[in-house]
């Protein structure tokens, strides 16, 4: 109670003066921890950024909660419905506004546009846009700037008649059409239709202006390959566009020269997607006088990874976190009783009884299969593959 | 009216080789115009929708109207001012007014989309517009000059209509109907003699108004509210150099001694009028200071100094000098130069100054313009030549006719 | 020849006289020009617009003009030159740079502005333009005689004629869906946008609402509504992102579009004074000039 009148006077006070504060704080489910929900400690009618998308009496809700495909076709005239990929499209805003980038940011459940935008567009109120801008709005936004193009045929079936065989949405959905699609499945591919994949860079160099060391040096598939990491993790409020964009796919990693809005930013923010894992090494961890050089696992450890070891995320052997483990030596580690299972004619050189019984480092040596067997250790002036086993 | 006899049909034969000339640049000009009328005025023209108006508006029209002001200055100098020295300048002046206006309808009429739908502004009336005046002003004013002809008419044939074949008998009433209109006009010619001085400035100046609503896309050096005030004072200074000069051509191609008796006292009104309109357009460049214009070296500023020092100052120092005045060559020149000012000025108005907001090129008239430009103009003389053959315009000297020496006269 | 010339002295003095008599009967003072306080208009939203070009299209099919499928309207190539309205197609959309989010630059629909005291009507010989209650400038067929004057005098060199006629040569302009709207229609560009960057309303409310947005988002706005007072205020407004120079909008003053140029036409011709006392000043001095010497007169 006495946390209810308080607040209650604290909306009455913030009221008088700006409105600023929530309307009602006093929703339930909403304490006063403003973190708990919003992305910020300070939240104001104009700005109050949801943190992943906290829904007031439902708790924390994810991208991957929301619908599947969504069919939208009700106010259709000129084209045929629209299948939307709601959780395709979910998950990606994540890394922008989240939910409440084509949401209204409303407290309680979300409401249906319809319920505010009028079907209509003769109408008395004019200060928001009917249903059709609004949901156009919030689509082409993002697909004029990734796709610098404003094709109605790309995201609506045609109008049943009206189809052309060189539309590009004729084929996109060869089988089935859009109208077949059940919630939850994904379109096969969104590539085919022109939609850029993501760029994905190797090593970035960025010039910075600390005094301790001018470069860093960032292994941008390493941390998005190797450390596991996923593109959540370090990119929020960023546009479609500025990953999934046709001009800059092609090129190469080196392309991405810091921006204006890098230069501008605060070094607390330019430090945020390093420092939940960085945060306890020193700054010339990161800053160097020039560019570093890629991390090889043979020079640091003295072990080769040999083609399918490479491939694997680090947290495959090392565990999770920088301060890894010293990881398992023996293959058994890992490859639990691989020797009742390897069938050695799998190679390309099947093994005859007398082989068959004898260790592995007889003739690989101490784990280096890579290299060509070594025969002479029983058989004078015998080789691999001249001779078989 | 000391040893003029009154005018009188000269007799010369009408073919000469600058005829022929004339009428080759007409037949041209003509075949252009029929371009024009079979596959509208973007086939001939180089107009587009930033440049609606070119030489066909800007010379044909605005220059053809300014120039043939010599009509309602000689008229108001000798009817209404009663200078009777100066009467016999008044027909060639009329003449040339008439067949000026004449053709300005014309230019008009072929720069219009729908040509035949000239007629419209007589019946649709919109009292707002600048254009609405000049045009019903024109169309009034053509009439009049007409009607002022009509006594030259009436001298011509009462007595000896002779009409062909079958419509003879109607030689007796048209010639009594001819004696009818004669007495009838010399006593209510005043009316229309006002009436064509009042005309006159009204639409003078409402052409200068033309182009004020052209607003901010017209260049500052020529865009002033002043502008109808501007073009009257021009058109009224240009009045007698015209004359001037359409007499020096007479005399010289006749071989007549100029009048210079009443030309240098034309020059020196002609002086003080051009005086007048220096004043106002220095005074106006320096009220709403569009000089700074000048500073820069471009087209404008080019055409605009060409204008002022070309057409205006250096004319005006040289009417001030008596010696010039006396002189028929230099004061040929001097009012020459005044005329082709104007025309220029006219130009600069309608064209150059005029600065679309979205240009895509600039205007140059084209070919099939100029060929229809100068095909009038070229047709203007010949009738001009014509008509001073069957009507009496030009006073000759009692004595020194002399019928050996070919001639042309030019509007 | 003489006789020809005598027919056409007498056929104009007839003329003269017959339109003389025909025009005190027939003709009216001048055309149409409704300033009506409730009139429409359109806000042009250049932030929200798209350039899909969808309007070019729909503006085509209303008007009857031949068009290609809509399809070809996605095309932006032809955003690499700015384009003018013309005989082919009444309103075009332009690009511009958009230095804050250059893969989206601005675009910006162009058509006539249809000003509340508009030029064209002004200017008009015939008055074959006039402003309707409505807020639409519409352009009259059976009065036009093609002097484009009316082009001459627009501020947006906005009417375009077709110069490749010989006959029936039409001047052409948005004509704000006049005829659609008889029949309660919205104009077909408004109709057909996708996100709704035309808003169509009472000009007064439009104004209002421009003014919010620009409020609420000065960082999307500049702080300017084109059209809410250049030439004493057009009907149709626009927003936008950048300065309007960078768009290339005329920067124009607050009066009026037709300027001085009725003031002094009307100063000329008030109530026929100027020039009838012009006239009696001249007879005056033509009789004392007669008199005055006594000698023979004309």
């Amino acid at each position: 109670m006495r946390t209810f009148l308080g607040v209650c006077a604290v909306f009455l006070f913030s009221a008088a003066g700006q409105a600023q504060v929530h309307r009602r704080p006093g929703t339930p489910g909403m304490s006063g921890d403003c973190l708990r929900c919003h992305a910020t400690a300070a939240p104001t009618r104009e700005r109050h950024p949801l943190s992943n998308c906290p829904r007031p009496g439902k708790g924390r809700r994810s991208a991957g909660q929301g619908p599947g495909a969504i069919t939208m076709g009700e106010i259709s005239d000129q084209y045929g419905p629209v299948t939307f990929s709601h959780r395709k499209h979910a998950d990606m805003a994540e890394m922008g506004e989240g939910c409440v980038s084509c949401h209204e940011d409303t407290d309680g459940p979300f409401r249906k546009c319809a319920a505010c935008h009028s079907t209509s567009r003769r109408r008395d109120d004019l200060s928001k846009p009917d249903l059709k801008a609004a949901l156009h709005r919030l689509c082409v936004d993002c697909h004029l700037e990734w796709g610098r193009s404003t094709e109605c045929l790309f995201c609506h079936a045609p109008k049943p008649g009206t189809v052309r065989a060189d539309s590009p949405a004729a084929n996109a959905f060869p089988k089935g059409g859009r109208d077949g699609a059940l919630p939850g499945t994904e379109f096969a591919a969104p590539a085919a239709k022109g939609f850029p994949r993501a760029r994905k860079p190797g090593r970035l160099v960025f010039e910075t202006n600390f005094e301790g060391g001018r470069v860093v040096t960032f292994f941008h598939d390493d941390h998005a390959e190797r450390f596991g990491l996923k593109c959540v993790d370090c990119h929020r409020k960023r546009s479609c566009a500025s990953c999934h964009d046709p001009a800059k796919a092609g090129a190469g990693p080196q392309a991405e020269a810091p921006g204006p809005a890098r230069k501008t930013a605060s070094m607390e923010d330019l430090h945020r997607p390093c420092a939940s894992c960085h945060a306890d090494d020193s700054c010339a961890f990161c800053h160097r006088d020039r560019p570093a050089e890629r991390f090889d696992h043979a020079k640091k450890s003295g072990w080769p990874l040999n083609r399918f070891h490479a491939r694997l995320a680090c947290r495959r052997c090392h565990g999770a976190g920088p301060a890894a483990p010293k990881p398992p030596s023996g293959c058994d580690a890992c490859h639990a009783g691989w020797q009742a299972k390897f069938e050695h004619k799998k190679t390309g050189a099947p093994l005859n009884e007398a082989h068959r019984a004898l260790e592995c480092s007889s003739c690989h040596g101490e784990k280096e299969f890579s290299a060509p067997p070594a025969c002479g250790g029983c058989h004078e002036g015998r080789s691999y593959p001249k001779d078989r086993p | 009216m000391d040893h003029y006899s009154r005018p009188a049909p000269i007799v010369r034969p009408f073919l000469t080789p600058g005829v022929i000339a004339l009428i080759v640049l007409a037949v041209n000009g003509l075949v252009f115009l029929a371009g024009r009328l079979l596959f509208g005025i973007g086939a001939v023209t180089n107009l587009d929708n930033q440049h609606p108006w070119g030489i066909w508006i800007g010379l044909d029209v605005a220059s053809g109207v300014a120039l043939a002001a010599g009509g309602f200055t000689t008229a108001a100098l000798a009817h209404v001012m009663h200078r009777e020295e100066y009467h016999a300048v008044v027909r060639p002046a009329l003449l040339t007014a008439l067949l000026g206006y004449t053709f300005v309808a014309l230019g008009v009429a072929m720069d219009i989309g729908r040509w035949y739908s000239i007629w419209h502004p007589l019946f649709m009336w919109n009292g707002n517009s600048a254009l609405f005046e000049v045009g019903i002003c024109v169309v009034i004013y053509v009439h009049v000059l007409y009607i002022e002809f009509l006594p030259a008419v009436a001298e011509r044939f009462i007595g000896r209509v002779a009409l062909p074949g079958p419509l003879a008998r109607l030689n007796g009433p048209v010639d009594a109907a001819l004696r009818l209109m004669d007495r009838g006009l010399s006593k209510t010619m005043f009316v229309f003699i006002i009436a064509g001085v009042v005309l006159s400035t009204l639409h003078q100046s409402s052409l200068g108004t033309l182009m004020v609503i052209a607003g901010p896309k017209m260049h500052p050096l020529w865009q002033t509210p002043i502008l109808p005030l501007l073009f009257l004072l021009s058109a009224v200074a240009t009045g007698f150099p015209m004359v001037i000069v359409e007499s020096l051509l007479a005399s010289r191609s006749l071989g007549l001694k100029p009048e210079m008796a009443v030309l240098s006292r034309l020059a020196g009104m002609a002086a003080a009028l051009l005086g007048v309109y220096l004043a106002f357009k220095i005074g106006d460049m320096f009220v709403r200071e569009t000089f700074v214009h000048l500073r820069r070296l471009d087209t404008a500023s080019v055409m605009f100094m060409a204008e002022v020092l070309l057409g205006v100052v250096l004319p005006l120092r040289m009417l001030l000098s008596p010696q010039v005045r006396r002189s028929p060559g230099l004061l040929f020149v001097a009012a020459l130069l005044v005329v082709l000012g104007t025309a220029l000025n006219r130009v600069n108005n309608f064209i150059v100054a005029y600065t679309p907001p979205y240009s895509f090129r600039s205007y140059v008239p084209s070919l099939g313009e100029v060929s229809v430009t100068v095909g009038f103009i070229a047709l203007l003389v010949l009738v001009y030549r014509a008509a001073v053959m069957i009507f009496p315009v030009i006073s000759l000297p009692d004595r020194s006719l002399s019928p050996r020496e070919k001639y042309t006269i030019r509007a | 020849m003489q006789k020809l010339d005598r027919r056409a002295f007498l056929k104009n003095t007839l003329a003269l006289a017959g339109a003389a008599g025909l025009q005190a009967g027939t003709a009216h003072a001048g055309p149409k020009n409704a300033l009506s306080p409730d009139r429409m208009g359109v806000l042009v939203d250049t932030t929200v617009c798209i350039g899909c070009r969808n309007c070019e299209w729909a503006c085509k099919t209303a008007h009857g003009m031949k068009t290609p499928p809509i399809e070809s309207y996605e095309d932006r190539a032809v955003f690499s030159a700015m384009r003018r309205p013309d005989d082919t197609a009444l309103t075009v959309v332009n690009a511009y740079p958009n230095p804050r989010r250059p893969e989206v630059p601005f675009t910006v629909k162009v058509q006539c502005m249809h000003c509340g005291r508009p030029a064209c009507v002004s200017a008009c010989i015939v008055g074959a333009l006039s402003k309707q209650e409505n807020g639409a400038v519409v352009w009259d067929d059976a009065k036009c005689i093609g002097c484009r004057y009316c082009m001459i005098a627009c501020p947006f060199q906005v009417p375009a004629f077709e110069y490749r006629k010989a006959i029936e040569p039409k001047v052409m302009k948005c004509d704000f869906c006049f005829e659609r709207r008889k029949q309660d229609g919205l104009p077909a560009c408004v109709e057909t946008c996708p996100v709704e960057a035309l808003t169509f309303g009472p000009r007064e409310e439009l104004v209002r609402v421009a003014r919010d947005r620009v409020k609420r988002r000065p960082e999307r706005y500049v702080s300017h509504v084109y059209g809410e007072f250049e030439v004493g205020g057009t009907d149709w407004l626009y927003l936008a992102g950048t300065d309007f120079a960078g768009l290339q909008f005329p920067k124009l003053g607050r009066s009026p579009a037709p300027g001085v140029s009725e003031s002094i036409q009307h100063g000329i011709f008030a109530y026929f004074v100027p020039p009838v006392s012009l006239y009696a000043l001249l007879g005056l001095l033509m009789w004392i000039a007669k008199n005055a010497p006594a000698e023979e007169g004309d």
